[in-house]
């Protein structure tokens, strides 16, 4: 019987290619440069999002732990990879500077709204952890098993001509979120999961997965804003 | 959570499972298709109808392999 990891990756896979999508039309894009920096910017949620998930599933986990094998099994695995994942003094920080170095604001990002299928997603999850099970953060950290790839950044730093400082993050990630896919794996197959835990981290994965490409198709094919940029941070703070 | 028995259907029509695709899926993906939830359904359609409707506004055929590969990749 295919392990709990195979049976995700198969459902997956009817998200990738979509998920993959934007991500090459921004390549093949003559505006490149000018959507790039909004591109990243709808990533940055998902990296001001992840450490805080976490820390909201580990504190159910610690909870539910003492009757609840899942959760139990969750701890170790959560503490370990909460300061991994904070990447800078603020969750997300580090991507945030990047952002800065292509001209857009962070302060902004922080303070404004937020695109609201982004928002749905990161309340939906914090809904199911509160209150389904906190196993349904390894749905959304399951975009780790799906990194950038490394030629293509590389590709786009090259094609936009914008500053290297922009790429960190991404290339960063292209590498280390090899390791942290496969060791996510191991803990997923590492629980005594029921079809429950299965159904809900499935939904969390797919959702996250959609929810991002959504996001990446508003930069890429139109409809979207532009990432805040230049805009004084006092007026941003004020929103 | 209740699953729906015309996932495979709802599926190929949409797009997400593509014409070529084998008539009868291979095992693996059958389970997965079958033990889906009808929203789960519902958000793989409605994000193929996004990418469809991106490849409109770009100006991309996927069918005649114009454009970002990844769009005609739809599995299985």
């Amino acid at each position: 019987m295919p392990s709990a990891s195979a049976r995700l990756s198969r459902k997956v896979e009817l998200v990738l290619p979509a998920y993959d999508a934007p991500g090459h039309m921004l390549l093949e894009d003559p505006r490149a440069a000018e959507l790039y920096p909004a591109y990243l910017a709808a990533a940055s949620y998902v990296a001001m999002s992840m450490v805080p998930l976490m820390e909201a599933a580990l504190e159910r986990c610690r909870v539910l732990a003492p009757a609840d094998p899942v959760a139990a099994g969750l701890v170790d695995y959560l503490e370990r990879h909460i300061p991994e994942e904070m990447h800078g003094d603020e969750p997300g920080g580090e991507l945030l500077e990047d952002l800065a170095a292509l001209g857009v604001d962070p302060d902004a990002l922080r303070t404004g709204p937020l695109p609201p299928k982004v928002a749905a997603l990161i309340g939906t999850l914090h809904f199911r952890i509160r209150h389904a099970h906190p196993v349904a953060v390894l749905g959304f950290l399951w975009l780790e098993r799906y990194p950038p790839d490394l030629a293509a950044v590389e590709r786009l730093a090259e094609r936009t001509g914008l500053p290297r400082a922009g790429f960190r993050q991404l290339l960063l990630h292209s590498e280390v979120d090899v390791r942290h896919g496969a060791e996510l794996a191991e803990v997923l197959d590492s629980l005594p999961l029921e079809p429950f835990h299965e159904q809900l981290v499935g939904l969390s994965a797919l959702e996250a997965m959609a929810c991002m490409a959504d996001a990446w198709l508003d930069v890429v094919a139109g409809g979207a804003a532009a990432a805040p940029a230049g805009e004084p941070r006092a007026a941003a703070r004020a929103r | 959570m209740a699953t729906a028995p015309d996932n495979e259907k709802r599926l190929r029509d949409a797009g997400v499972i593509l014409g070529t695709a084998p008539k009868k899926l291979e095992e693996p993906f059958q389970a997965v298709v079958d033990g889906m939830t009808p929203y789960e359904v519902d958000v793989l359609i409605a994000l193929k109808r996004r990418l469809d409707e991106a490849d409109r506004v770009l100006g991309w055929d996927p069918r005649k392999g114009e454009g970002p590969p990844s769009s005609t990749r739809m599995p299985p």
